[in-house]
């Protein structure tokens, strides 16, 4: 056992299968320079060939690491932050995803594009993204959003071993969160969530980094007599929905924590399956607590009240017991 | 302005109960749109309103009992103003001493009513329709409770689910429900026992001898209504036993599954004995009259016993008993009340069986 961080932990998940299976490789703008510190130590390991620094093209990125995936290696791609994504939107949405299915099985597409989500610090409207519920809509792609070191690594390990398409969107407000990682290797399977704190008045589930503060906010409400539930589901495609209706058939309420967009994002999708499936368990209406539907400004200050803030989770589990 | 009268279900019914009212003075009432359950000697009937308009008044109280064609409410123009109403139409004949009661006075008898009785005067006040939570709403539709009837304690009045389960108990727990739980002292044993008119049975019995020009036993109607019952209050191994006057059993296997004519057939051929224990037997005694004094020894989970309602030698009735005793292996007691509202339903209108 040793106590890492965020960013060790992608480090250490990468580093390991890139030593446990040659066919891992790193693609991506100032991947070699380990400009985020993800690739500490990987060059002097692996050598130049495994670690590939790519033009300002994501597309292009993300078609040759397509083709690769298609013949044999296990391409991953370093998007550095999320909304560098769009540009290669056509090569994820019309090869990467639909490749497999297309050619009846017989390509397969073995890729993590891996996304940071900086937001929070005055990276304005073009770098703040946290657009994954816009890739749950596509078919074909597996996502994963993990909320903690020790998911980070398990998470990292099973999308690079996984035969499709992964998408890692990784928090960067987590990056200097410690826990503690095992020291033997160990794969964390996608489609189960993780309750991370038992209760029976209330459920949070709460995505990636809303974790920490849904379990503060649950804190707050044991002190005033409230058991709150916290549920992280880790991976939002497939999204285990079956731990979050058990949850919710016992406590009646919930309240749905994420920091995307508010319209159609993940709590939107959550919400709606927990109407058509869990809707008699119900005491309340769900409630979510997202980001407001609108561009992010460059003053931290006016910005960082958009997002989801443990007060406003408090808020929400007050008004579903009210 | 309209006067309901309490209205007769048969030839022999002289009086009879109203058990609850579903709207308060002052609410709005759609012809035909329930307005109060009655309890005759036989049956409960949900009565509805015989016009449209509101409610004006109540005049006998909810626990009550009065004669046929007693006047119980006053249904007015919804349009008109009550004091205009009043003055275009006579004031209607005192029938009953009852003065007209409150909006809290109508409610009163509902058990839970009494014990919240600020939360019950508040929602009359209003006369709104409280919110019901969801899981409130699938305990009521599993409970068969009516909503109308029960007081939200929830926030802002709001119906929740313990609110239901607690009226679904004070109704089960009432002589309403027909049946009341005896402590037989031996073991964990719980027993119930029902009256209900056999007459629809009898009769749907002799027709359908006519049709299909074989006879049908009654206990074959009976393992019939049983089975359904059984599948209704989700008493899983639905076997039924049926005991022959020799004292031996025959096993019905999965008789929740088995139609009316293959139950008839079995039971008249030679069924052979089942080894396992039944979840039910059915025990005809219907030579004899039965009371609740008779005491009973299942063997197995459960006996069902049926026999003739204690009403006197001279009684020609068709009226009957059925004593359901469980032992700890057999439906718990909540099952069995289920198995009895439904078994009575089926009773009552015994067609549905034939389904």
């Amino acid at each position: 056992m040793a106590e890492k961080t965020y960013l060790e932990a992608i480090r250490d998940a990468l580093f390991e299968e890139m030593g446990r299976d040659p066919a891992v490789f790193i693609m991506g703008e100032d991947a070699r320079c380990n400009f985020f510190g993800t690739t500490s130590g990987i060059i002097e390991a692996y050598g130049l060939e495994r670690i590939l620094d790519c033009p300002i093209a994501e597309a292009g990125i993300t078609g040759v690491a397509a083709g690769a995936a298609m013949v044999g290696m296990r391409p991953v791609v370093d998007f550095t932050i999320a909304p560098f994504l769009y540009p290669a939107m056509d090569q994820i949405c019309s090869i990467v995803a639909k490749s497999r299915y297309l050619y009846g099985g017989q390509a397969k597409v073995p890729l993590v594009l891996r996304a940071n989500m900086i937001y929070g610090n005055g990276g304005a409207a073009q770098h703040s993204d946290r657009p994954y519920p816009m890739f749950m809509s596509m078919p074909g792609l597996k996502i994963m959003v993990p909320s903690n070191p020790y998911d980070m690594k398990g998470l990292l390990k099973t999308a690079i071993r996984d035969d499709d398409p992964v998408m890692s969107f990784e928090d960067a407000n987590l990056w200097s969160m410690k826990s503690e990682i095992p020291d033997a290797d160990y794969a964390i399977p996608f489609g189960q969530a993780a309750i991370k704190r038992t209760g029976n008045d209330c459920t949070v589930v709460a995505i990636g980094a809303m974790v920490t503060l849904a379990m503060e906010a649950a804190a707050l409400m044991e002190a005033e007599g409230v058991s709150v539930e916290v549920i992280d589901p880790r991976t939002l495609v497939p999204l285990d929905m079956p731990t979050i209706l058990e949850s919710v058939a016992k406590t009646g309420r919930l309240v749905l924590v994420d920091v995307a967009w508010e319209r159609c994002s993940a709590a939107d999708h959550i919400s709606a399956v927990v109407s058509e499936e869990g809707f008699w368990d119900l005491r309340a209406p769900i409630m979510k607590v997202c980001t407001e539907n609108t561009h992010i400004p460059f003053n931290t200050a006016v910005e960082r009240q958009l997002y989801p803030s443990c007060d406003r989770i408090v808020a929400a589990i007050r008004k579903t017991l009210a | 302005m309209a006067e309901m009268v309490l209205p007769q279900f048969g030839m022999g019914m002289a009086d009879g109960t109203i058990i609850a009212w579903h709207k308060v003075v002052g609410e709005v009432v759609q012809q035909g749109e329930r307005l109060c359950d009655v309890e005759a000697a036989k049956t409960t009937v949900e009565v509805g309103a015989t016009c449209s308009g509101v409610l004006r008044q109540i005049l006998v109280a909810a626990g009550k009992n009065v004669p046929v064609n007693t006047v119980i409410a006053i249904i007015g123009d919804e349009a008109v103003g009550q004091n205009v109403a009043a003055a275009q139409v006579p004031p209607p004949p005192p029938p009953t001493p009852a003065a007209p009661i409150s909006v809290a006075e109508a409610l009163v008898p509902i058990a839970i009513a009494s014990e919240k009785p600020e939360a019950a005067q508040m929602r009359g006040h209003t006369g709104r329709t409280p919110q019901v939570e969801p899981r409130a709403r699938r305990a009521a539709r599993l409970h068969k409770v009516d909503l109308a009837v029960v007081v939200g304690t929830g926030p802002g009045g709001r119906i929740v689910e313990e609110d239901v389960t607690r009226r679904a108990q004070s109704l089960s727990d009432s002589s309403r429900a027909g049946a009341a739980p005896r402590n037989l002292g031996v073991g964990r044993f719980h027993q119930f026992r029902m009256r209900f008119d056999a007459g629809p049975l009898v009769n749907l019995a002799e027709e359908l001898a006519k049709f299909y020009h074989k006879t049908f036993l009654i206990e074959a109607m009976l393992a019939r209504a049983v089975g359904v019952a059984m599948s209704d209050a989700g008493i899983a191994d639905g076997s039924i036993g049926v005991r022959a006057d020799d004292g031996t059993v025959k096993v019905l296997q999965q008789a929740i599954a088995l139609g009316l004519t293959v139950i008839a057939d079995r039971l008249a051929g030679g069924e052979a004995m089942s080894m396992c224990s039944p979840t039910i037997v059915v025990d005809l005694h219907l030579e004899d009259w039965l009371d609740e004094t008779i005491s009973f020894d299942p063997t197995g989970p459960a006996s069902l016993t049926f026999g003739k309602s204690a009403r006197g030698a001279d009684d020609t009735g068709t009226e009957w008993t059925v004593l359901l005793t469980c032992s700890e292996q057999g439906p718990n007691v909540s099952q069995s009340k289920l198995f009895l509202k439904s078994l009575r339903e089926l009773l009552n209108s015994p067609v549905a069986i034939l389904v």
